[in-house]
């Protein structure tokens, strides 16, 4: 038995010897270039925002964005910063003397 | 036209070199895509791929392989990516049927016909090509291109970028590991 599965062993081995090679399929070439031709369609549409009036433009709002919120944020942190002073200085005052809120308001009216 | 001046005039972008190139080598590339993906809508996408990656790296090649050894290589590292690309498919079709639903039926594959391949050889080539399909990649490259595209040992090599002494013992593993397949099966 051994003796006959390596010998159909070895059939099943050789059986591509002599094998012709495939042909590539009718019209190869022809399907090949509307495939190429696609592709560069596709990529070209794709590429659109990076057209350099479109690019230009997008970095021009994107600054334009970003100097307004640091505007904003800039003008917030002013009203923050002066709105933080008087409550410091009144504490100040208050743990200086030990004195409560209510009598600071009645000593400044 | 000869190589130097195909090289030349498809780095310039002429569409008749191009033309004369896929004339020239798409049955190659064709066939030795076959023997490795072992399906024929899959090996006309690769031979496709194959063209347009030579057309777009053209410059990129130097000139110290002959230009059908470069192409050999682009075919066989495309027709591995094929692979591997299906067989992680299957991976995660089997994984999705353990944790899903698992009523979707199990799909075998077809067997293999090359059309090259004797009437009477048939059976037996089909056979082969199954176990070809559960080489390693290097062994599985290797014995494609020595029986499907008759090459040499050297030519081999070359395409490899190994030595023919690599080639031989890929060669002698594949047969080894080939026959205890088909063996295997046998039983």
């Amino acid at each position: 038995m051994p003796k006959e599965i390596n010998s159909k062993t070895e059939q099943i081995l050789n059986s591509l010897d002599n094998i012709k090679k495939a042909e590539a399929p009718d019209f190869f070439f022809t399907r090949l270039k509307a495939r190429m031709e696609e592709e560069q369609g596709f990529i070209q549409r794709k590429k659109w925002f990076l057209q350099p009036a479109y690019a230009v433009t997008m970095l021009i709002l994107l600054l334009a964005i970003n100097a307004l919120i640091l505007f904003h944020r800039n003008k917030n942190d002013i009203n923050t910063n002066v709105a933080n002073i008087e409550n410091d200085s009144s504490q100040t005052i208050t743990s200086a003397y030990n004195m409560n809120d209510n009598l600071l308001y009645d000593i400044n009216p | 036209m000869n190589e130097f001046e195909l090289i030349q005039q498809l780095r310039s972008g002429d569409e008749q070199a191009f033309k004369f190139l896929v004339e020239t080598y798409q049955d190659m590339v064709f066939n030795t895509a076959l023997g490795i993906v072992q399906n024929a809508e899959d090996a006309e996408d690769v031979a496709q791929e194959v063209f347009i990656k030579v057309f777009r790296s053209i410059d990129t090649f130097k000139g110290e392989s002959k230009l059908s050894t470069w192409i050999y290589r682009i075919t066989t590292s495309s027709a591995l990516d094929l692979v591997r690309g299906k067989k992680s498919k299957k991976r995660f079709a089997f994984l999705q049927r353990l944790f899903g639903d698992g009523n979707e039926p199990l799909h075998e594959v077809p067997d293999f016909h090359h059309p090259g391949v004797a009437l009477d050889q048939k059976e037996n080539a089909a056979r082969l090509f199954k176990a070809i399909d559960q080489l390693p990649e290097s062994q599985k490259i290797a014995f494609t291109l020595h029986k499907l595209e008759s090459l040499s040992y050297q030519e081999i090599s070359e395409i490899m970028r190994t030595s023919v002494s690599a080639v031989e013992s890929l060669m002698h593993r594949a047969r080894q590991n080939l026959k205890k397949i088909l063996e295997k099966e046998t039983e």
